[in-house]
């Protein structure tokens, strides 16, 4: 059976895409069997594998039950996805109608569960069916926070929901822990949080990760390599693996000990 | 090897982690600790307490009137109708979140879509007739 991590916050930009397409590309390089589900609407992770929407069967699909959740599995060079879909946002309320949908999700997944050791979920950044549905899905959730006040503040909120997730739809849901990302060793906020995050840690209840990922601009160049074109003019799928380009940054070296430490939990 | 040229390279680091099978353990998760005061000036939403809130036998008042559509009766034959005099109150900006079976949020639903308002609203209408007025 596959262990399936929730990537959640429900606050933008603060890294749960990087952090999802990170752990999953680290934990392939180990040798581990991984897919990564992209539940956000925006698509960010499915942009960075190079995997396709048009045409392709999507988790839109899967959630709808037009297909099953091996026909939606794109093998990328970086590695196996579930592509999401923008037409996520336009099917919200449909999926909030729906019977017993916090759970769409996990029942589908079932399906694949024997295909892999671990499955990664990347969500979207607010507390909607989406995010509901991956957690109720999930072993446990991955909380990746930036070092600021508001970052700060949204924890609460996340633990309450998780608590909620827990008592009605998923006993087995559990935090891994938080993670600090874009972590800038020179401001003194960024220390100051870093410093207090076990503290509040152990008050909420919740591990925080001992490696911060360091802020680095490898990650978005990584991001931003474009696909190339063979001499037929085929278009050729770039591999935009951080690992893979620039294994050196202080963002690859931070992610494969956030791996580490994360497989000590799991 | 001057400090700025020894630096760890990612590849290499993954050859020192080897893969261990295992499967998810299925035990029930440890209750999170109960949360003491708000650390770090968080900021916290409060959080309605779950109650239920049985449905009264008698038939109370029905709402004055002057809707254009009838929406279905529930249960105990109560039909309520928001009409043009009620005076619209502003909401809290609190979200709360709560479960409701699909049979009453489908009958909620048929209703607000009626009067041509949001659940959250109709929902409150309802009880502030039943409860609070």
């Amino acid at each position: 059976m596959a262990i399936k991590i929730a990537i959640a916050n429900q606050k933008g930009g603060v890294g749960k895409t990087t952090t999802a397409v990170n752990l999953a590309d680290a934990l392939k390089r180990i040798g581990y069997k991984v897919l990564l589900i992209d539940m956000d609407p925006q698509h960010n992770s499915t942009s960075t594998y190079g995997a396709k929407i048009e045409g392709e069967n999507t988790i839109v699909d899967v959630l709808k039950k037009d297909c099953t959740p091996e026909e939606a599995i794109q093998k990328m060079p970086i590695g196996d996805i579930i592509a999401g879909d923008g037409l996520l946002a336009n099917e919200e309320s449909y999926f909030n109608s729906a019977k017993a949908r916090e759970s769409i999700l996990k029942k589908q997944i079932e399906r694949i569960d024997g295909l892999y050791d671990y499955i990664i979920m990347d969500t979207p950044p607010n507390l909607g069916i989406y995010m509901i549905n991956a957690l109720t899905a999930a072993d446990g959730c991955v909380i990746p926070i930036k070092a600021e006040q508001y970052a700060i503040d949204g924890l609460g909120l996340l633990i309450d929901t998780i608590r909620e997730v827990v008592e009605v739809l998923n006993d087995r849901l559990k935090i891994y822990g938080v993670v600090m990302t874009s972590f800038d060793a020179r401001n003194r906020l960024d220390i100051g949080i870093k410093e207090s995050l076990p503290e509040v840690g152990e008050k909420i209840g919740f591990k925080t990760f001992i490696n911060p990922i360091r802020i680095s601009q490898d990650v978005k160049k990584a991001q931003a390599i474009q696909d190339s074109f063979d001499e037929d003019g085929k278009q050729v799928t770039a591999n935009r693996s951080l690992f893979e380009n620039f294994s050196s940054s202080n963002a690859a070296v931070d992610y494969v000990n956030f791996t580490k430490e994360l497989l000590e939990v799991v | 090897m001057a400090k700025h040229t020894a630096k760890n390279d990612a590849l290499g680091m993954f050859g020192n982690i080897k893969p261990v099978k295992r499967d998810p353990v299925p035990e029930t998760a440890k209750p999170l600790p109960e949360m003491e005061e708000p650390p770090v000036e968080a900021k916290k939403i409060a959080k309605e307490e779950e109650s239920v809130i049985p449905m009264p036998e008698k038939r109370p008042a029905s709402a004055s009137s002057k809707s254009s559509k009838s929406v279905p009766a529930g249960k105990n034959g109560i039909i309520l109708r928001i009409g043009e005099k009620k005076k619209k109150k502003g909401r809290t900006s609190h979200t709360r979140s709560f479960y409701m079976k699909d049979e009453i949020y489908e009958w909620l639903l048929a209703g607000a879509e009626a009067d041509k308002v949001g659940v959250s609203e109709y929902l409150e209408f309802i009880l502030e007739q039943l409860f609070i007025d």
